[in-house]
């Protein structure tokens, strides 16, 4: 496992990576016009890129965990609280684990 | 700006930083509860738990770290821990480019440091431009709240990584799942139902190409679906 100098340069690099993609896309919104094509391409992206990581993590968990999911989306619609929402969702999975399992 | 103008304009900076940090705390737990798990996966995996915990506070994206655990032996992969840094992260770059014109302060310089907390929440969060005076400050504040609850969930959950028994992890499990989709909840709670329409092709691309290739590379197959899709369009509605 590597420790020391080694883990600090391998934390370093991931730092490095993550930061450039936080700043990359502030750089390229100031020569993208707000009401160019290429803008009302890229304003759908975020969601669509959100979406795909949902999609897969849905794709790695059982059907009831997905209804624990469904419920917390639900409640959130329902009350527009997004703490009670991310509870009642962690409630059922954790509840169902010991139930169940 | 003088003395008498920065006083107001410090009182608005303070009261939106406080109103970002208080509209992400419910994300901000789902974000502590994957932090305790990240701590004690990464202590499972045998990291030191300074490390970990360093690992969280400098880099500050859960995907990432969590996909990086495999590459995480001797001698490390420098370039391969680069890349998938990279890959995994690449949607903050999607997520600068919308908010560039909500963040930006005409003559001043980018807010390079505060950008430091970009994150799905104070993304989607920002981006519904809520109703204070000052939104660099409020994302800034969000973020904040999610750089706080990730690092002191790291910390938990290396220090007591016997806190929570095998089944009440396995259900949290479902914290990375839940986060996301109450985030999408959010983010087109407000928007028409056509706006659905890209980031379910999104999805099922996603899906579909997940059989081939690993997550990261799916994802971006379901956005440049998602992206070509919405270019037909407008093409076609300019025309």
């Amino acid at each position: 496992m590597p420790e020391g100098g080694a883990a600090l340069a391998g934390i370093a690099v991931m730092a490095l990576a993550t930061y450039l993609t936080r700043i990359a896309g502030y750089f390229l919104g100031s020569r993208i016009a707000a009401d160019s094509l290429a803008a009302r391409v890229l304003d759908v992206l975020p969601g669509a890129a959100l979406a795909g990581v949902l999609a897969l993590a849905l794709a790695a968990v059982d059907l009831a965990d997905r209804f624990a999911v469904l419920a917390a989306v639900g409640v959130y619609l329902w009350r527009r609280h997004t703490l009670l929402a991310i509870a009642t969702g962690l409630l059922l999975a954790v509840g169902r684990a010991h139930l169940f399992a | 700006m003088n003395g008498a103008e920065e006083q107001p304009a410090a009182a608005a900076a303070r009261a939106s930083f406080v109103a970002g940090f208080r509209a992400t705390l419910g994300l901000a737990v789902a974000g502590g509860v994957f932090g305790i798990l990240f701590g004690i996966i990464a202590l499972a995996r045998g990291f030191e738990p300074d490390t970990a915990v360093l690992m969280s506070a400098a880099v500050f994206a859960g995907s990432a770290q969590v996909a990086v655990l495999e590459l995480w032996q001797e001698p490390l992969p420098y370039a391969g821990l680069f890349l998938a840094a990279l890959l995994v992260c690449s949607r903050h770059v999607l997520m600068g480019v919308t908010l560039h014109d909500t963040l930006a302060r005409p003559g001043r310089r980018p807010p390079l440091g505060r950008l430091f907390v970009l994150t799905d929440a104070n993304f989607v969060l920002t981006s519904r431009k809520p109703a204070v005076p000052d939104r660099l400050a409020f994302f800034f504040g969000s973020g904040v709240a999610m750089y706080t609850f990730w690092v002191g969930g790291t910390l938990l959950g290396v220090l007591a990584p016997a806190l929570l028994d095998a089944r009440t992890l396995a259900g949290l499990g479902i914290g990375g799942a839940l986060y996301i989709a109450v985030l999408l909840a959010i983010y087109f709670e407000r928007r028409r139902p056509a706006a659905l329409l890209a980031p379910a092709l999104s999805a099922g691309v996603t899906l579909l190409a997940a059989r081939w290739v690993d997550a990261s590379l799916a994802i971006m197959a379901g956005v440049a679906a998602a992206a070509l899709a919405v270019l037909v369009v407008e093409v076609a509605r300019r025309a």
